[in-house]
């Protein structure tokens, strides 16, 4: 028997993460579907405004359902009495850790997606039975901006795992404000390294001289716009989640020590 | 089959509660692990059971090194916490997700211990009353056939009926492969069922002794008078009597009262430590 992974042992730990018989995310996604519906038939009939609601109404449910359930998937290990119970299932760290990942990383949007290409069929059904305007795009999961949305899901989810993981309570809260005071705090040293790099061109502490000429050249623009711009992506895409993904994970280790 | 050597532990840095622990524990038998509260029992156990990591020393249950808390190690162990941890599902559900986790488990067992208890498998475990989720969880431990099985305070929030039932079953469950440690406050529930004892004091074992030796050393007797009996290890007045511990000099082996011997033991480490030396077995 391998002590690392072991394929029979993850499949009975799957199981027991998605069909343990807890009935609430499946009463959770049966809400969301049902007010999805109405608030669709709502915007059919009184307010016409249809058109534009799906395409906003599915990063919202990708980012604040995936989170918050991101959040809390580590609730049996930070319960009080619920540690015990987790850390003496026998399987292992590796294991226990690649089931909460598979599920909040990969199958939560999946299901999520698949749940709200149900709903726009039916709301755009209803919508093309009573209203018949051109120029409506229907939602589509296979939509850039669709695409885009699930993979900024993929970045922030591999750091609500680390919250997860290092927060006992309110994690969804708490890690939002360490994002938030990560963004403000980046934000301010950003300013002061301009402040510095850029020290000849200001008037004052604050003011920029009103007469700068910014002769940048074609290489630097070429190389902004083309390569840094990519580099920066390929880093946001794949190689920060899998980052905090590793870093939840040996976080966790460290916390079950 | 466990063996603990030198084991040190503290919750903080500053705070041990082990030092140089030395422990050996063999299987078949069914471990009574008795001390004060903060004596460190439960940690004791947590440690054994891979919980706790220790902060020096060797640890070895069964061939495993706990605090790398390997599966197969995993599966072989079934810890009952005082605090009782269950997910919301009904027993059922509960028996069905988490016993293809031991491979040794025993569903025939699981439902006759349920009956036992009068536990009906469609019960939410959440709903259940305190005694009823330790009836559950006691019986699924019992089922998982794990080769160790730690329990502590098995008894309590169990009524009486429950507690006898409980006795029978651990009895009934024990092995020449099996062994199960039984932390409890509530010797009375115990007696007649853990052997040998241990007792735990701020930190230490001081005292690891079979029954059998026990009655060879010390006799336990109930005497009819007034007044406080002189020359006792320990008396306890009890309504027109006196339960008396004495060194048992005549060879004559007396009904051990469990409570009695704890207390003889706590309020006498010395003697009883000079009493038992030729028979120590954990030092």
């Amino acid at each position: 028997m391998n002590n690392t992974f072991d394929f029979n042992r993850f499949s009975l730990l799957l199981k027991k993460e998605l069909w343990s018989g807890n009935k609430k995310p499946l009463i959770v996604a049966g809400a969301v579907f049902g007010f999805l519906i109405l608030v669709a038939l709502l915007q059919i009939y009184w307010t016409g405004g249809y058109e534009e609601m799906n395409w906003n109404m599915f990063p919202v449910i990708i980012f604040f359902g995936g989170l918050i359930f991101t959040s809390v998937i580590f609730y049996e290990f930070n319960d009080k009495t619920g540690t015990h119970h987790y850390l003496s299932l026998p399987a292992s760290n590796f294991e226990k850790f690649l089931s909460k990942w598979l599920i909040t990383a990969i199958l939560f949007p999946i299901g999520a997606s698949i749940l709200f290409l149900i709903y726009s069929k039916i709301g755009d059904a209803i919508y093309f039975n009573y209203r018949s305007e051109t120029g409506y795009i229907p939602w589509k999961l296979t939509d850039w901006w669709s695409i885009f949305f699930l993979k900024i899901y993929v970045v922030y989810q591999s750091t609500y795992l680390i919250g997860a993981v290092v927060f006992q309570k309110y994690t969804f809260f708490k890690t939002s404000i360490v994002h938030w005071g990560i963004s403000i705090a980046s934000a301010i040293i950003g300013s002061i390294l301009f402040r510095i790099i850029f020290a000849d061109q200001f008037e004052g502490l604050f003011y920029i001289n009103q007469d700068i000429n910014m002769q940048t050249s074609d290489t630097v623009i070429d190389f902004m716009e083309n390569k840094f711009l990519s580099i920066l992506e390929f880093a946001l895409w794949y190689l920060v989640p899998p980052i905090m993904w590793i870093v939840g994970f040996f976080k966790l280790k460290e916390k079950e020590a | 089959m466990i063996k603990l050597k030198n084991v040190s532990f503290g919750y903080n840095k500053n705070k041990s509660l082990f030092e140089h622990l030395d422990l050996q524990l063999e299987q078949g038998n069914i471990y009574g692990l008795l001390g004060k509260n903060g004596a460190g029992k439960t940690t004791l156990m947590k440690l054994i059971a891979g919980l706790v990591f220790p902060k020096g020393g060797e640890l070895d249950v069964m061939g495993f090194v706990p605090q790398e808390r390997q599966p197969q190690f995993l599966a072989d162990v079934y810890f009952i916490h005082e605090e009782l941890y269950v997910p919301k599902v009904k027993i059922s559900t509960y028996e069905k997700t988490y016993a293809p986790f031991y491979p040794n488990f025993d569903h025939a067992a699981f439902n006759s211990y349920l009956s036992e208890f009068g536990l009906e498998k469609n019960a939410k475990m959440t709903e259940m009353s305190y005694g009823q989720k330790k009836k559950v969880l006691l019986s699924f431990g019992l089922a998982c056939n794990a080769r160790l099985l730690i329990l502590d305070e098995p008894t309590n929030g169990l009524d009486i009926p429950s507690k006898s039932q409980l006795r029978k079953l651990l009895a009934k469950s024990i092995s020449e492969e099996r062994t199960f440690i039984i932390s409890t406050h509530q010797v009375r529930d115990m007696a007649n069922l853990i052997d040998p004892i241990i007792i735990l004091e701020a930190g230490k074992i001081i005292f690891q002794e079979n029954l059998y030796d026990v009655s060879k050393k010390l006799y336990f007797d109930i005497s009819y008078r007034t007044a406080e009996p002189e020359n006792v290890l320990h008396a306890e007045r009890l309504p027109g009597s006196y339960r008396t511990v004495t060194e048992n000099t005549n060879g004559v082996e007396s009904e051990i009262e469990l409570e009695a011997l704890f207390n003889t033991i706590i309020t006498n480490q010395q003697k009883i430590s000079e009493l038992f030396k030729t028979n120590s077995t954990h030092e």
